[in-house]
């Protein structure tokens, strides 16, 4: 007899978690970025981040795109910039490439074997150039995306904390995903090494801004004028 | 008898500029050294030093953990959180590439308790850089250096947490702009007691499955 209410109710716990399960993976599933039209060409898709270690995996994507000057879809009306004390961008410049991510955590819901997520780090060459650092909320219709408490914009990198302490933020779980995080730049696209963070870490590449060559060169050239004149005016 | 004052004070002054100037290459030594790794309260085996490497990105993290009363609390060479009731996790972080450092994770093995995180400015080495953040998260303890970032010749203050839990391994990790590495750092394990707790409450609740 006692068998049996313990199997009915697993048997309803069971269904309970198949519904729940089947209502996270609906949205799952949306993953607006990598076949997005508007996106450029060779810069949409998704990079897998997959390690282990001390008993954990990390088993994560990271969808991408990157959207040429006066192409984002959704409008940079839409282009929400971070403002928290460690870091405050402004609106992104209507010349800017935009920059999209989007992370999903693929572990298995309630595994406690998978690792939650933190941040997002794209790795970002020194000498390029970034505008803002913001979000779209309604990029992804989903509304389980989970925002980043914060952006930070360092030496080179450019990082999206989902959680900071135990009071701010919400870390990535298995079967969660983010909101769709924004860059701009004036800089277009190549691939740079970046990184995902949680109580593991692994490296993989994701678009990133590549300093424009003719900037250098005219720095350079500009540089090789102001010499030559100094050497002029010593002759004189 | 001048002449002889004279060069007695000469004497003197070189004495003292050469024990001065060894004093400077000490703190600077030990700065760079890390003491922390060598400290001789710390626990036999989970003493010492990891490096962290990938790219441009290098930095070596020394490591203490100190059986409950062994870490000073004196708040002249440092401050327990927990009153020597607990072990103390101690970590420091010193950039040796050329990119700045960011963040810095020891990884938590459940259900372990690691609590009180805090930053010690006292202990080993005076000073340091301040981390942005350093909180205990669910799956790690977590710590960011953004304003400003590591940069190497500087280093980290000692960063520390409390737990009942005796040490064990864990991954741990270093991350910059793009670049990040895992190794292994000393975390608190789960508690004998509570594994034989949590034992004794599972053979209970299938016993009276059984009934």
């Amino acid at each position: 007899m006692k068998f049996w209410h313990v199997g009915r109710a697993a048997l309803v716990t069971l269904c309970a978690s198949a519904l729940f399960a089947t209502h996270v993976r609906a949205d799952f599933t949306n993953h607006p970025l990598p076949g997005n039209s508007a996106g450029l060409g060779g810069f949409i898709g998704s990079t897998h981040f997959v390690t282990s270690g001390g008993g954990k995996t990390l088993d994560v994507n990271v969808d991408y795109a990157v959207f040429a000057p006066h192409t984002f879809p959704r409008g940079l009306e839409n282009f929400l910039p971070y403002s928290s004390p460690i870091g405050t961008f402004g609106p992104p410049d209507p010349e800017d490439y935009v920059y999209a991510y989007q992370i999903y955590n693929n572990g298995p819901a309630g595994d406690g074997a998978y690792d939650t997520l933190i941040f997002l780090s794209v790795g970002i060459d020194t000498k390029a150039l970034v505008g803002s650092l913001g979000r779209d909320p309604g990029f992804d219709p989903s509304e389980q995306d989970i925002d980043a408490v914060a952006a930070f914009l360092g030496k080179n990198g450019a990082k999206y904390y989902l959680m900071i302490s135990a009071e701010e933020g919400q870390e990535i779980g298995p079967q969660e995903f983010s909101m769709v995080f924004l860059l701009s730049s004036p800089n277009a696209p190549k691939f740079e090494s970046s990184y995902v963070f949680g109580a593991l870490t692994k490296e993989g590449f994701l678009p990133s801004p590549l300093p424009t060559p003719g900037a250098g060169m005219a720095g350079f050239v500009g540089l090789m004028g102001l010499a030559g004149w100094k050497l002029t005016r010593r002759h004189r | 008898m001048g002449e002889l004052e004279k060069g007695s004070e000469a004497q003197m002054s070189k004495k003292c500029f050469v024990v001065g100037l060894l004093f400077c290459l000490a703190a600077v030594s030990a700065a760079q050294a890390g003491l922390l790794a060598s400290d001789p309260n710390g626990m036999v085996g989970f003493t010492g030093s990891m490096n962290f490497a990938s790219g441009s990105m290098s930095a070596t993290v020394d490591y203490a953990v100190f059986s409950p009363g062994m870490y000073p609390n004196d708040f002249l060479t440092g401050k327990d959180p927990s009153n020597g009731t607990e072990y103390v996790y101690a970590y420091q972080v010193f950039p040796t590439g050329q990119d700045p450092i960011t963040v810095v994770s020891v990884g938590r093995i459940a259900p372990n308790v690691a609590h009180n995180a805090m930053v010690d400015a006292l202990h080993v080495t005076v000073g340091g850089v301040q981390p942005s953040t350093w909180n205990v998260l669910s799956s790690s303890v977590f710590g960011t250096f953004m304003t400003p970032e590591l940069e190497s010749p500087a280093y980290s203050r000692v960063l520390l947490f409390t737990s009942l839990g005796a040490p064990g391994w864990a991954p741990g990790s270093v991350g910059n702009g793009g670049q990040s590495d895992q190794k292994t750092l000393p975390t608190p394990i789960p508690e004998p007691a509570g594994l034989l707790g949590m034992l004794a409450v599972g053979y209970g609740l299938l016993r009276r499955v059984r009934l």
